[in-house]
């Protein structure tokens, strides 16, 4: 059983997520040898290879778009202990009201605003997902995270019937997807010969804007008192029910974001596979930064290492690609089993009495 | 002093015990059978006989008017053990040993083993050995323990960084002893029982138990060894029942047993307490109750109580020393940490007074006046806060017909009061009398259904939230501190945002919070769980009426908490009075209402009486009517 430690180190709670990784690591050693791969050439081929060229570096910040924006979203969400795991759904959701905008958008209106709009159409997609669970916990006690979850299965389906159904494109030949997206609704490159985009903005953007609101607003102050002390929170003149709103609103707003930010800069079209998986590695992401924005900008940089190391494995190494998430489901493990061995440790307990 | 009315049926007498104890707090309370008719004519409610006598006499029944005992110890045999010993089977006929968990009976022969063989107690069924094991525990050890200490702690130290909390301490207990631990907040009382009781491990010394030198490496191996400790913050689950938390810790037992033992105990000692309610429907009383009853379960030889009587009333003060007294009887030693002075007079046989991690004096708390325990606590004495004449003027707090259904508590019904410019009003009450549930209506954390229920200065503020209320000039202090009205894990600086996010005044406020009310803190900005209770409070109070509030709420001031910070508190409170607030105190401190309140009403199952001037009502009728008899019953009986 657990035991609750009388004093955690706080040398120890800062260094959870560098224990975590490096233990992750000395996992993939083994798991690479079990394999019979050359686990020194697997590693570096995970970890290194990733950072090695121009290219590498451009698509390890590619991935971590999506996962910063939906990550520090989660970051605030957790903070307030409202446990938001759909946002694959919010992401989703985001990525077919930009979609909609994009592809419903009049051929001769003016194209300058058509990006915005499509981002801002996704923002708000994300928002009435997020929405969803917020109001049936308020009305009716529903849990969020169940809520949340379903929710994410019904954005996939919904997804999947446009694009085979009302939104196919016409010339397609039948496979489900919608046409590509106009020129205006595409977003711009931020440096030529990669496909590095203008959603890194947004996401630094973001995360600033989160951690200054999270550490320097009232309202801040309340998520976080929430996540702390509820009953002190609504002492303070917080309302649970306002704040929990709050919550989902921004996270799934940012989820919705990111939905629309894939959707306008690497997909550029609708297709039943819009990579909806970012919204639970974003789960890592929120904890690996401590639940707080910029380290979540941090962490979608470790994640999104998993991400290319992955792909350069299953390239170079014939490896599977579901290492990589074995890789990613490790770190999660680790991470949240040293956060509780900082704050527990482990007795063995024979009952007494009974030899 | 027997107070008879020769026209009545009824007399009612009652005496104070030698040691002149002040007038607020009852020794015994003889109530003749007649009284029931009484009570049954003239309450409004219905009142279960029991459970008014049990909270008049304290023990659960009454003794006939004649048999003038000015204590309530009644020597009892003792009791029969009530562990069950998993049975382990051999063959042939062993000793009677009880059910000391066998680890504890081997290492350590206990008291409790042979006060059971003299009284020649037989189990029911006979609980024999392993083979195995060392045949010490097989033969009753020596009768040695008269002299030797049951307990003997020997310049124990500890620190806590640069800070030593405990300073190369030692103590004696023996079985059968009522010592208390004394001294202000901070003192290192309790980094001193933590230590005994297996929490924190001294950095030098030794603890003994029974002359040999033990590492008590957990509070669970403490406890094999037979010792139990009532915190002051109770450890225990919100969200199980009485009997579900009780289980946690006695893995052995099933949850019938639990149940039904938890109405025993409480039938036996008058801590009535119904096993499945959830403990987060339960007041701070009332969750005390459930754990000495978890102690009491497990059959302590020692017992540690930290600040046990500081929620409780007189009444329930007393029957917590009648099942103190009776358990030392029985052999248990009681190692009794409080700040309440009169308790420890009344209670122990000995004292160990500490001060900035030191022992500073040891003393029979008998031969002490209050004063004198005081003295040495502090090193100079207090200084009693009086009441100060005060200007009272108009009502600036109105409640009128405050009715509130209940949601998993006590209902409020048809709460009516005022409390006037000037004014400190004092609400008394027995735990769990719906005292939480007023708080609650009255900070806003309830909004109310019409708005005119309150008024703040003739506004009407029943459907505001806190936030509204407080920028319409009120201010809140609920009983509990971590969790409630401070946020452990947040810094004080983030502690004072809490309460001032919507009104906003300076950053500096924290700062200025700890100067004026000498809140005693390492650090510049430390997190409000690194305070003592005392330091915490005094932050929790200055917080608020650095608010400068027309209407101030408080629960329980000065519960747990030391004399001095307690001192501090309560001139806060007049000094604020004496600017022209209106300040409502609750409070089941009858002591603290007497000292700084002007008026007072009894809380009684969700009904307020009717307020009545604290210069000319006694403790005695507030008592009546915190046992829910109401004034009219209370005229008729005198």
């Amino acid at each position: 059983m657990l035991e609750r430690r009388v004093a955690p180190s706080p040398v120890l709670a800062i260094l959870s997520p560098i224990i975590a990784v490096v233990l992750t690591i000395l996992a993939g050693f083994a798991l690479f040898a079990a394999l019979g791969k050359d686990p020194v050439k697997a590693m570096e081929i995970y970890f290194l290879s990733p950072f090695a060229d121009a290219y590498n570096r451009s698509e390890l910040l590619v991935k971590a778009i999506p996962l910063a924006l939906i990550g520090s979203g989660l970051a605030i969400c957790f903070r307030a202990g409202v446990f938001n795991i759909g946002a694959p759904g919010q992401y989703t959701l985001g990525a077919i009201f930009a979609g909609g905008v994009a592809l419903h958008a009049p051929e001769n209106a003016a194209m300058i605003w058509l990006l915005p709009l499509c981002l801002a159409a996704g923002f708000v997609g994300g928002m009435l997902w997020g929405w969803i669970p917020a109001i049936l916990r308020n009305l009716a006690g529903a849990n969020v995270i169940l809520v949340s979850l379903m929710l994410t299965y019904v954005a996939a389906l919904l997804l999947d019937w446009l694009v085979r159904g009302p939104w196919a494109d016409p010339l397609g030949r039948g496979f489900p997807k919608t046409a590509t997206f106009p020129d205006g609704a595409l977003m711009p490159n931020l440096l030529a010969g990669t496909r590095l985009h203008w959603g890194l903005v947004l996401a630094v953007i973001a995360a600033l804007a989160l951690a200054w609101m999270l550490f320097r607003t009232r309202r801040g102050f309340g998520i976080r008192a929430m996540g702390l002390a509820p009953k002190a929170a609504a002492f303070g003149g917080f309302s649970e029910a306002k704040t929990v709103t709050y919550v989902l609103l921004v996270s799934g707003g940012l989820a919705g974001l990111a939905g629309a930010v894939e959707a306008t800069a690497t997909i550029q079209q609708l297709q039943p596979d819009i990579a909806a998986g970012y919204g639970f590695a974003a789960i890592i992401v929120a904890f690996l930064g401590r639940l707080n924005p910029i380290g979540a900008l941090i962490a979608a940089l470790a994640l999104a290492v998993t991400y290319i190391g992955g792909e350069n494995a299953q390239i170079l190494l014939k490896l599977p690609k579901n290492a990589a998430f074995v890789f990613q489901g490790m770190l999660l493990f680790f991470l949240l089993a040293c956060d509780t061995l900082i704050h527990y440790r482990i007795r063995l307990y024979r009952r007494a009495g009974i030899a | 002093m027997e107070i008879e009315k020769p026209h009545s049926a009824v007399s009612i007498s009652y005496s104070l015990s030698p040691q002149e104890r002040p007038a607020s707090r009852f020794e015994t309370f003889q109530i003749p059978p007649a009284f029931h008719a009484i009570s049954a004519r003239y309450a409004p409610t219905p009142i279960r006989p029991s459970r008014l006598l049990a909270s008049l006499t304290g023990v659960g029944r009454f003794r006939p008017a004649d048999s003038r005992r000015t204590t309530s110890i009644r020597p009892r045999p003792p009791r029969p053990p009530v562990r069950q010993a998993p049975p382990v089977m051999t063959s042939g006929p062993m000793p009677v040993v009880t059910a000391i968990p066998l680890a504890a009976a081997v290492s350590t022969p206990s008291v409790a083993v042979k006060a059971d063989l003299q009284s020649g107690v037989s189990l029911s069924e006979p609980v024999s050995m392993k083979p195995d094991l060392p045949s010490v525990a097989k033969t009753p050890p020596p009768e040695n323990t008269a002299s030797a200490p049951l307990l003997s702690v020997r310049g124990v130290s500890k620190s806590f960084g640069p800070v030593r909390a405990v300073d190369a301490v030692s103590l004696d207990l023996r079985s059968g002893e009522k010592h208390a631990l004394l001294g202000e907040n901070g003192a290192g009382k309790s980094t001193l029982v933590k230590m005994i009781y297996g929490v924190l491990q001294p950095d030098s010394g030794t603890i003994s138990l029974d002359g040999r030198a033990l590492r008590i490496d957990s509070p669970s191996m403490a406890r094999r060894q037979g010792i139990g400790m009532v915190f002051q913050h109770f450890s225990t689950f919100e969200a199980l029942s009485v009997a579900e938390n009780l289980a946690v810790v006695l893995p052995d037992r099933s949850l019938r047993d639990i149940r039904r033992d938890v109405k025993r105990i409480g039938g036996e000692y008058g801590l009535g307490i119904e096993p499945d309610r959830r403990l987060v429907d339960l007041s701070a009383g009332e969750r005390q109750r459930v754990e000495i009853i978890r102690c009491l379960l497990q059959n302590p030889r020692l017992l540690i109580m930290d600040e046990p009587t500081s929620v409780l009333t007189p009444q329930e003060a007393e029957a917590l020393f009648v099942v103190l007294n009776r358990l030392a009887g029985e052999g248990c030693a009681i190692l009794y940490i409080s700040h309440r002075l009169e308790d420890v007079r009344a209670l122990c046989t000995s004292a160990t007074v500490m001060r900035r991690g030191k022992v500073v004096a040891t003393c029979d708390p008998r031969e002490q006046t209050a004063a004198s325990l005081a003295k040495m606590m502090i090193g100079s004495t207090v200084e009693h806060p009086r009441k100060q004449a005060a200007y009272i003027g108009k009502p600036l707090l109105e409640v009128s017909d405050l009715s509130v259904p209940s949601t998993n508590g006590m209902a409020l019904d048809g709460i009516t009061f005022a409390a006037r410019k000037g004014e400190i009003l004092g609400i008394a009450g027995v735990a769990g009398e719906g005292q939480s549930e007023l708080f609650a209506a009255l900070s806003g954390e309830r909004i109310l259904r019409r708005n005119d229920t309150i008024r703040v200065d003739g506004r009407a503020v029943g459907k505001f939230d806190s936030t509204r209320r407080r920028r319409a000039g009120m201010a809140f202090a609920p009983e509990r501190r971590i969790g409630h009205s401070a946020i452990g894990d947040m810094r004080l600086s983030e502690n004072f945002r809490l309460t001032h996010n919507a009104t906003g005044i300076g950053r500096n406020g924290a700062q200025q919070i700890r100067e004026d009310f000498d809140v005693r803190a390492e650090g510049r900005d430390p997190f409000a769980s690194a305070l003592s209770g005392g330091n915490l409070q005094k932050f929790v109070i200055g917080r608020e009426i650095m608010r400068d509030p027309a209407v101030l709420i408080v629960e329980q001031p000065t519960w747990g908490v030391d004399a001095g910070a307690a001192a501090t508190i309560h001139e806060a409170l007049m000094a604020l009075s004496a600017k022209g607030a209106a300040i409502v105190v609750i409070s089941q401190d009858l002591d603290e209402i007497f000292a700084i309140c002007d008026r007072v009403a009894v809380l009684h199952r969700g009904r307020l009486s009717e307020p009545q001037v604290t210069g000319t009502v006694t403790a005695e009728a507030l008592g009546l009517l915190m046992g829910g008899v109401e004034p009219t019953a209370l005229a008729e009986a005198i």
